[in-house]
């Protein structure tokens, strides 16, 4: 304890004033997530939450890392950091053009264990939402990580997705459920010129990229497709 | 020389017999054969992509069939419209190929394998999947937070603080207090001719006390007077002093009245108002048979000596035909403003020597209408 106080007090800044930036930050992530649909926050966003009074130099940092720790034992939420991945076929030329720093955005994840989460906190009203993140996302990783825009939603026409129907009965306006994941950064469009025009490829995008993550697709992938195969057998 | 794709041996020595009448062959080639080599590469692009996901079936002979039809029709090919088509399909059939391969490294399930899969598992009727069990099932995989949606208060909470102004408080500066010197204005404002008119006209009314409308304004001598006159009544009855009135026999009266207070006017008790009045020269002959003569009451002015400028007096053909020019100033569609000289018609009948002078009295005969 008397540690941190020594942290924040190269600031100049009481505890008190501390507690309410890191107060204000949680708030805002909090928030912020609900009213976003889930979108990264940028840490731009959350360094102005700081700035705005307080002009010490490494204050925001410290304020952001004392959040996360907040956020994980008050809430059992994990405050994860997004490093804007750039698409495959601009990678090279992007990353010198953009700094780190300007790419950096944040997430909420539970933090408690899966069976725990499914038994607890699963929310049926945005269940299907969930279920349709998950059908990309594991499309997008069987066809290597990269698919045409055409080759997805042929796969979706299998599924009764159709490209041009505004109102699904569940899912609504299918086009623009796909557009909230890219939003979200589980995917990312990418526009390649090639000799026949341009071609527009969906590519897996930070979120999904993300280790622990990827692990959980991949196993549910090989579960169902492993138990139709036995169904198949039967 | 052409070659196989697959190159064997045969193929070679068929090439070789062959080559010099293909190479005669190329020019004479049909263009309705080579249009039918075309749609065949075609069918062929499309049969690429509807089996893409049976190409890589160990099981299946798709690709050996697809390949067999390629070598046959690139067997056809002369021209280069023919090539494109060739190679298009080519590289069709390789992405297939590699997304193929790439989709091994997931222990060789492809998208439409896992499609087919979710929709035996998670299926509704034959082609629709229930999303909402599929969604109960895999959200521990996203382990999502879905945020707060209440809250009390704005994200912002802080009060504005009020901004106190802050007076400057300066020393008075020493003045020196000056009063003008005051200048007599009677000389410096000139009475326009619609002002001396309109104090003849009010002058006639006041002795008179109540005459025919037609007996004030009409000029036999002249139309254009007999209008200014008509003018000058408007304003009179516009500043509230004439007032115009019918009888039983429907003959217009004008009597003199007092202006109202000035207060009166500004506290909008009392409002201005004007007439309007159809008059052409039509109307003026009639009105000069209907008046009998020697009752018309307004004067005849002669313009002569009370209109003209020393410059217009000096007589001459010049300044004569400078006078009959008015300008008039037109707005013009492409260049706005545009200040046309043009000669005025006359209506009335009148003497020449009149026209001159009372050119230059009618462009002063001006009032401002406030």
């Amino acid at each position: 304890m008397a540690n941190a106080a020594e942290d924040f007090s190269q600031f100049g800044i009481s505890k008190e004033e501390k507690d309410k930036l890191v107060g204000e930050v949680i708030r805002y992530m909090l928030f912020k997530t609900y009213h976003n649909s889930g979108c990264p926050i940028k840490r731009e966003e959350l360094t102005q939450i700081v700035t705005k009074n307080y002009h010490q130099r490494n204050l925001p940092t410290f304020v952001i890392n004392e959040a996360k720790d907040e956020l994980s034992k008050v809430f059992g939420y994990e405050m994860k950091e997004l490093q804007r991945a750039h698409p495959s076929s601009k990678a090279q030329t992007r990353l010198s053009q953009q700094s780190g720093a300007d790419s950096k955005s944040y997430t909420l994840t539970s933090q408690l264990p899966p069976n725990v989460y499914e038994k607890y906190v699963v929310d049926e009203k945005t269940a299907h939402l969930s279920g349709f993140t998950f059908v990309i996302i594991s499309i997008v990783h069987l066809a290597g990580g990269k698919i045409p825009e055409e080759n997805l939603w042929s796969q979706l026409r299998r599924m009764g997705l159709d490209e041009n129907e505004g109102s699904h009965p569940v899912l609504g306006n299918v086009k623009q459920a796909l557009e909230l994941l890219v939003q979200q950064r589980y995917l990312q469009k990418d526009k390649v010129n090639g000799p026949e025009g341009s071609t527009v490829y969906y590519e897996l995008a930070e979120r999904a990229l993300d280790a622990p993550m990827s692990d959980r697709v991949k196993e549910h992938i090989s579960q169902i497709v492993q138990d139709n195969t036995s169904v198949g057998a039967a | 020389m052409k070659r196989s794709r697959r190159g064997n041996a045969d193929a070679d020595a068929d090439g070789v017999a062959e080559g010099g009448a293909k190479e005669k062959a190329a020019s004479e080639q049909n263009p309705a054969t080579r249009r039918v080599i075309r749609s065949q590469f075609l069918k062929l692009k499309t049969l690429i992509n509807e089996k893409r996901d049976d190409l890589m079936n160990t099981e299946s002979d798709n690709f050996d069939t697809i390949l067999d039809e390629f070598d046959k029709l690139h067997d056809q090919v002369e021209k280069p419209r023919e090539q494109v088509a060739d190679a298009e399909a080519l590289l069709d059939l390789t992405r297939t190929l590699f997304g193929s391969v790439r989709s091994l490294a997931n222990e060789g399930v492809t998208p439409s394998q896992f499609v087919s899969s979710l929709l035996i598992r998670h299926g509704q009727g034959q082609d629709s999947i229930d999303w909402q069990k599929l969604g109960l099932a895999v959200s521990p995989i996203f382990l999502s937070v879905h945020g707060s949606s209440t809250m009390l208060g704005p994200m912002d909470n802080e009060f504005k603080k009020r901004r106190t102004g802050v007076r400057k408080h300066r020393d008075p500066r020493p003045t020196v207090t000056t009063r003008p010197e005051q200048l007599d204005e009677a000389g410096a404002v000139e009475k326009t001719d619609t002002d001396i008119n309109m104090a003849t006209m009010f002058n006639i009314l006041r002795k008179k006390k109540r005459v025919r409308l037609e007996n004030l304004i009409i000029n036999r001598k002249s139309f254009a007077q007999t209008v200014e006159n008509l003018f000058s009544l408007s304003f009179l009855v516009k500043d509230g002093r004439a007032e115009i009135s019918l009888d039983e026999n429907r003959l217009h009266y004008v009597c003199p009245k007092n202006a109202p207070a000035a207060n009166l006017v500004s506290s909008k008790e009392v409002s201005y108002t004007h007439f309007v009045f159809r008059y052409d020269y039509q109307d003026w002959k009639l009105m000069k048979d209907a008046v009998p003569e020697g009752e018309d009451l307004m004067p005849h002015r002669d313009q002569c000596c009370a209109g003209a400028d020393p410059q217009e007096r000096k007589g001459g053909d010049d300044s004569q035909l400078a006078l009959a020019l008015t300008p008039i100033r037109k707005l013009s569609r492409n260049r706005g403003l545009v200040v046309q000289e043009e000669s005025v018609v006359e209506e009335s009948p009148e003497c020449d020597e009149e026209n001159a002078p009372r050119a230059g009295a009618i462009r002063r005969c001006k009032r401002k209408l406030h």
